[in-house]
């Protein structure tokens, strides 16, 4: 069963990639979407962020393997996946 | 087309949850999907007080879940153990506790955790904001 993860804290990251299996997603939203590429170790997961909530926090994401997605494919996405999960 | 219920637990003034939740909502209604319950948890029962008074300049997000689930016909449910505690209260209630007067916006609907499971089971998908 694949999950969409939703993380909204930078500071959970490392508790949620250790809950997530190798087909699960990760989606950042509000204040995660400041976190890297870099600061994900597994780099075998798809990694998505809030576009609206990135360009909120100026944050400037340049990295080809990070998807920025708007509120319409966020809901696509949580229908892609089997379930989510907002790792609060 | 599928079915979504959101449980919401984030606090309306100290972070972003019910913000990202009520686009959310917009983003689910304009794919033509359905929403089928929108539950109200823990300190996220706090945006049903009709007293809320925010600043002019900001979002008053009461108010703009009242009008989204009178437009759409939504159910806005609240956890009646979290938001008695919180001071949000029907007349029934605000009876029952010898209280002054009632503080719910009447758009919202106080009712249990049963009301939670249920829409999880008829629904495709939970989403949760905290």
């Amino acid at each position: 069963m694949k999950t969409l993860f939703i993380l909204n804290n930078p500071s959970k990251l490392t508790t949620c990639l250790e809950a997530m299996a190798k087909d699960d997603g990760l989606l950042l939203i509000e204040d995660a979407v400041i976190l890297t590429r870099k600061n994900i170790e597994r780099k075998e997961i798809s990694l998505q962020a809030l576009n609206e909530d990135v360009t909120a926090r100026g944050v400037n994401h340049t990295d080809p393997s990070w998807q920025l997605i708007n509120y319409a494919k966020f809901v696509e996405l949580t229908l892609t996946f089997d379930k989510s999960v907002t790792w609060l | 087309m599928a079915t979504f219920s959101l449980l919401i637990t984030a606090n309306p003034y100290s972070n972003q949850g019910q913000y990202s939740a009520l686009k959310f909502t917009k983003a689910v209604l304009e794919a033509g999907h359905i929403i089928k319950r929108i539950f109200f948890y823990a300190d996220g029962v706090l945006v049903a007080n009709r007293l809320n008074c925010p600043p002019a300049d900001e979002l008053n997000l009461t108010k703009s879940w009242a009008k989204l689930a009178i437009e759409k016909d939504i159910e806005l449910t609240v956890c009646v153990t979290a938001a008695l505690k919180r001071g949000i209260v029907n007349q029934a209630e605000a009876e029952r506790n010898a209280l002054t007067s009632e503080s719910i916006d009447p758009a919202f609907e106080l009712s249990g955790l049963g009301q939670l499971t249920e829409a999880m089971l008829a629904s495709d998908r939970l989403v949760t904001f905290g």
